[in-house]
């Protein structure tokens, strides 16, 4: 926290949950007495909290007893005190006829239960389709930002699911509880406004998680996962809980109009579906790519002026200025800023000083780092440069970034890898600057696949330099994870592999031999450079450290590779150590809160959907990391997948419901099991999926049809289980039950099982939910 | 919702949450457990502690740390054992490596010299911005260590040429005993000792060191009591009795300042910084600002502009300090040594190199003014 004390975010907090608890008293969840209780007890705590608090410290201070905790019991007492005046002000609002007796303030209030809505011509199945509407447009717009906020990471993608899951399930829950009277197939005035607070709502916590991302992280902290999932629990429990609580109270509403569960379910997925679609154009046409601007990333940079910012297809791009230096940013991380040469110096001439005549280089990265300007000292003959997303050099060439005025300076809008599998181009040096496998997607430049195509492009002496994240003084356990499988990775592919420790890690691979004498020939070749010359790097100290290198990467390492992601595996472990947790442990306590909450008394078709609900949540954040590592992108398929997901979800529910499947095609056997064939499919393809081989359209096609089938399964085994009659088939507790094993697969799968097994095994284990499922619902009717 | 339905309810959640914080705390207890390695060979008896009814209280720095049985303090180094305090950094360095003494950096202590430099892990702050996080928020047992006693670390540092010892990369504070013991020896030996440090330390052990360190390197993190207390979570005061503390004893010393975009580039913070060190009569000794780049927490951050760091160093010898100096920017000259009286310049530095040295007995060859240092 930035301040003292908690004013605004206990403000907001408040506000959000009297709003929640107003609109559940309104919408009958529970009567207005009890929304009244709700808060006199909280009067009542925060009463006493503050009270007692203040008398403690009245004592402390009048008999001067020392204690040392007086500063934080100050802190809470005045916490405590803000949120009483706040909860008292909602006390002053019932009862303003006492204190303002005017006449407008007189009358009485319809006794619980009896209100009679006023209905409003709008069709019934409205509030279903805007549910799935606004869950996938919050979800693509909320993905990008949180994204591009807090590390675009998949671990950060499993944290965001995870969340959003457990909250929609819990709202999901609360839904079935209503006693709301049917409402047919017209909706009532308070159901409109229960659509119009789902449509709102996302535009205004958008801008909502800047203001309070500022407020409650310090400028320029890195969030660790704890602060991140309190944070981001903030931020999703308004609009998830009331999303999932949404459709249970849709399916409630609409049941006297015919309309079913399933139905209900189909028009929440064709929102969905819709959304989704309607989101990926959007970002194509770059829609939000000034959204949500300049003012939130003021709030997140409180002391640089923003030059320019851009969202593209694979996240935001933000040019800051601090005095005369110009400071980059992508997805929230420094790239660069001028007037500090030092890893551009370190990672040109660390490289080309060791070639013995470096004249046609590929840069993949750093394109807005000024590098080109160092490698011109040399005399290169062509410098293509490369980013993973094409897209950054337009918006760097659109800010002036690049280095203009070399003729001799290509700047190639293509991946990289689909340059290196087309083109036939050979160079002297590859130089990769990115920032480490931080995702699957970057993952990719540091496997062994990478090592092994830029390999044919080199010439004789060839060299490939890759930039990796700095060790200090001490090369910790945690980073030999990172280091040790891209090491090995590069000597699947070439004979000399040598890791030279600077401010940054440099990681040179090359058939040949060659030596370090980087002074020498810097003064042979006439070339001026700020810090790499005599008195500001010791050429000596370079190679002794490289030899202590060397010694501790000399033991097996697992290489990398894109579906062994062992260096992005390392990485996140690196950066989990910096905090004192064990993130494991707490998710794995959190998934075992989730089973014992749901499965604990529960019939064994909920059970049914809860393990097909975590096999498929499982399955699309697998595809979801497929799709970073075929396509190199993430941010423009936050809407499409899900869209896609859903469609299938919609397909398979309303087929089922309307029996066009056929008397084969409807049999339990084969819904179940047509989601465990998905998943046998995608891991029959995986290995090819993840070549650089190219053909990426047909890739996404195919990932697109895996889901699509996938959800057709869950869509159509959940209409059925839903359908079922007797008490078994409580159409919103099978929801929920479906939303909280999503949640569980959303946990359990990236942050289990793909980083202890592979992601290879995780599909595997994905598809034998589908038949384990299938095994309970047989269970079942074997008993009765 | 019925009764039933609702203490079942309530009990599952109950259970539950049972569970998730079980798991929390076991979080912390594997924490703890993986930390209590008992095959550490660098464990013997803490100086400086008291042992109370509340268990055994630390006495080296401001934290104090009160441990129960096999509790560890807040710098990871120390820990309770059958009512005594156990230090678990003697004897096995993590990081070792000879640097030039002007990386310390120190500019008046006999330039262009080699200090040996060493560390174990653990430090009594937590700095967001910590470079050597990975072995200053660890403890020893997490570390990859060598061995050597201080007879060993002396002998090579002569064997290595060394003029000078430095206990520097983590926080020397947590490894005061290994500190102690061999600056004492390589005193003996007619070797320098520094101390590169973030000054918290507790006034008793503090005269102790300084009878054997000769040189010392502060960081003076910020001049603000609530910015210190969020970047560092430790207090300032007891950092600036450390600087007077080491004036008064005769130790030569350097000061640091990291001046960090958006916590401590407040100019009028670093005004009231400077005013205080030239009041406390500090004029003498060199400050130095240096640029911050983004480590550990703090990622999010530019790196220090230029100008902030010139303009600092405009302030500061504005304020009546002598010595101010810009670290590691090539270029500007930033690391030049000037006489405060005639302002010639007397040594002219290329990075960690010497390119001309005038100084003659310590004095100004040109005005005869004394330059302090050692010569």
């Amino acid at each position: 926290m930035t301040t003292p004390y908690l004013l605004i975010p206990v403000l907001i907090i408040l506000l959000i949950l009297y709003g929640i608890s107003l609109l559940f008293s309104q919408l009958e969840v529970y009567n207005r007495l009890t929304h009244r209780k709700i808060w006199n007890y909280s009067l009542l705590v925060t009463f006493l909290t503050t009270g007692i608090l203040g008398i403690l410290m009245a004592i402390q201070i009048n008999y001067k007893i020392e204690v040392p905790w007086t500063e934080k019991v100050l802190k809470v007492h005045v916490n405590f005190g803000i949120a009483m005046t706040i909860i008292a002000f909602f006390h002053l609002l019932w009862h303003l006829r006492y204190y303002l007796p005017f006449k407008a303030f007189s009358g009485k209030s319809p006794r619980p239960g009896t209100r009679i809505q006023k209905q409003v011509n709008i069709p019934g199945f409205l509030l279903p389709f805007m549910v799935g509407f606004t869950a996938v447009a919050f979800q693509t717009l909320v993905i990008r930002e949180l994204l591009g906020l807090f590390s675009g990471n998949e671990f950060i993608l499993s944290i965001i699911f995870f969340l959003w899951l457990t909250l929609t399930g819990a709202g999901a829950f609360a839904g079935t509880r209503t006693n709301t009277p049917a409402e047919g197939t017209r909706l009532s005035k308070k159901t409109i406004y229960l659509i119009l607070a789902l449509a709102s709502m996302p535009v205004a916590l958008i801008p909502l998680l800047y203001f309070l991302k500022s407020l409650f992280f310090s400028p320029g902290i890195e969030a660790g996962p704890a602060g991140l999932s309190g944070f981001l629990f903030l931020i999703l429990l308004p609009f998830c809980f009331l999303n999932g609580f949404s459709f249970t109270y849709s399916v409630k509403l609409l049941r006297p109009s015919g309309m079913t569960a399933g139905g209900a379910y189909a028009w929440e997925s064709v929102g969905s579906a819709s959304s989704g679609f309607l989101m990926t154009l959007a970002i194509l046409l770059g829609i939000f790519s000034g959204y949500p601007g300049r003012w939130a990333e003021r709030l997140i940079h409180p002391n640089e002026e923003i030059i320019q910012t851009y969202s593209g297809v694979s996240g935001r791009l933000t040019v800051t200025r601090t005095g005369e230096q110009v400071n980059i940013y992508e997805n929230g991380v420094l790239t660069h800023s001028s007037g500090n040469p030092l890893t551009n110096e370190e990672l040109v001439h660390f490289t080309l000083c060791s070639h013995p005549d470096p004249r046609d280089i590929l840069v993949i990265g750093g394109t807005c780092t000024g590098i080109t300007a160092e490698l011109m000292k040399y005399d290169c003959h062509r410098v293509d440069c490369i980013e993973p997303d094409p897209q950054v050099i337009r918006t760097a060439k659109k800010l002036n970034l690049l280095a203009e005025g070399y003729p001799n300076i290509n700047y190639l809008r293509i991946n990289p890898f689909h340059h290196l599998i087309s083109d036939t181009a050979t160079y002297d040096v590859v130089i990769v600057m990115l920032a480490g496998p931080q995702n699957l997607n970057l993952n990719r430049y540091y496997a062994s696949s990478f090592f092994a195509l830029a390999r044919k492009h080199l010439g004789h002496s060839g060299m490939v330099t890759v930039m990796l994240p700095g060790t200090a003084n001490y090369v910790s356990g945690n980073a030999l994870d990172m280091l040790g499988p891209i090491y090995s990775a590069a000597r699947k592919s070439f004979g000399q592999v040598a890791l030279l420790p600077g401010e940054n890690n440099y990681l040179m691979a090359s058939d040949e031999k060659w030596t370090i004498d980087i002074l020498h020939t810097l003064q042979e070749r006439k070339i001026q450079t700020t810090f790499i010359r005599p008195g500001y790097f010791d050429e000596n100290l370079l190679i002794a450290r490289k030899s202590e290198m060397e010694q501790l990467l000399n033991q097996v390492f697992t290489a990398n590779e894109e579906f062994r992601p062992k260096a992005f595996l390392g990485m996140i472990n690196w950066w989990i150590g910096q905090f004192p947790l064990r993130l494991l442990w707490i998710f794995g306590a959190a998934a075992l809160f989730i089973i014992l909450l749901t499965l604990v008394g529960s019939k064994p078709e909920s059970n049914a959907m809860f393990l097909l609900g975590a096999g498929a949540s499982g399955l699309q954040i697998i595809l979801l990391f497929l799709v970073q590592i075929t396509a190199g992108t993430l941010y423009l398929f936050a809407g499409c997948l899900p869209a896609i997901f859903m469609t299938g979800l919609a397909t398979g529910s309303w087929c089922f419901l309307r029996k066009r499947v056929g008397k084969i095609l409807s049999s339990d056997t084969f819904i179940w099991l047509l989601f465990s064939f998905s998943g046998l499919l995608l891991l029959v393809i995986s290995e090819w999926l993840a070549h650089p081989s190219g053909m990426t359209g047909l890739k996404t096609v195919l990932i697109f049809l895996i889901s699509f089938i996938a959800a057709f399964s869950n869509g159509a085994v959940f209409a059925r289980l839903a359908s079922q009659p007797g008490d078994h088939a409580n159409p919103g507790r099978i929801y929920a039950y479906d939303l909280m094993g999503a949640a569980l697969g959303a946990i359990v799968f990236p942050l289990a099982l793909v980083p202890l097994f592979g992601i290879k095994l995780a599909i595997g284990v994905i598809s034998a939910t589908g038949i384990v499922s299938l095994g309970l619902t047989k269970l079942v009717r074997k008993r009765s | 919702m019925n009764k039933r339905e609702f203490l079942k309810c309530l009990t599952i959640t109950g259970a539950s949450a049972c569970i998730a914080s079980t798991g929390a705390i076991g979080n912390e207890l594997i924490s703890a457990m993986d930390d209590l390695n008992t095959d550490n060979q660098g464990e013997r008896e803490a100086s400086h502690y008291v042992v109370t009814p509340r268990g055994v209280k630390c006495l080296i720095c401001p934290n104090e740390c009160t441990l129960k049985e096999g509790e560890l303090s807040d710098c990871h180094n120390r820990i309770a054992r059958d009512g005594k305090l156990f230090t678990m950094a003697y004897g096995n360095p993590c990081a070792v490596h000879i640097d030039p003494v002007e990386k310390k950096p120190l500019l008046h202590f006999y330039p262009a010299s080699l200090s040996f430099s060493l560390a174990t892990a653990g430090c009594n702050f937590a700095c967001l911005n910590c470079q050597n996080w990975e072995i200053s928020q660890t403890s020893p047992t997490k570390t990859r260590n060598y061995q050597a006693t201080p007879v060993q670390l002396v002998d090579q540092a002569i064997r290595e040429n060394c003029k000078s010892i430095a206990y520097t990369y983590s926080e020397p504070i947590t490894f005061f005993e290994y500190m102690l013991d061999t600056a004492t020896l390589a005193k003996s030996r007619g070797i320098k000792n520094i101390m590169v440090s973030n000054g918290y330390i507790n006034p008793e052990p503090l005269l102790e060191l300084c009878k054997v360190i000769d040189a010392a390197n502060i960081d003076l993190k910020t001049f603000d009591e609530e910015v210190h207390l969020k970047l560092t979570a430790g207090n300032l005061k007891p950092v600036l009795e450390t600087l007077k503390t080491f004036r008064k004893e005769g130790v030569w010393l350097e000061i640091t300042n990291l001046i960090v975009p958006s916590w401590t580039d407040n100019f009028d913070v670093i005004a009231r910084m400077c005013d205080w060190l030239a009041q406390e009569g500090f004029n003498d000794y060199p400050l130095h600002f240096s640029r911050f780049h983004p480590q550990h927490k703090l990622t999010r951050l530019p790196v220090t502009p230029l100008q902030s760091l010139t303009r600092a160093k405009e302030i500061a010898l504005k304020a009546g300090l002598h010595y101010v100096y810009v670290g590691n920017v090539p270029g500007i000259g930033g690391e030049d040594t000037y006489c405060h009286s005639c302002k010639v310049l007397l040594v002219k530095r290329n990075g960690f190199e010497i390119e001309q040295n005038l100084i003659v007995n310590g004095r100004c060859p040109k005005c005869q003014t004394p330059v302090p240092g050692r010569w």
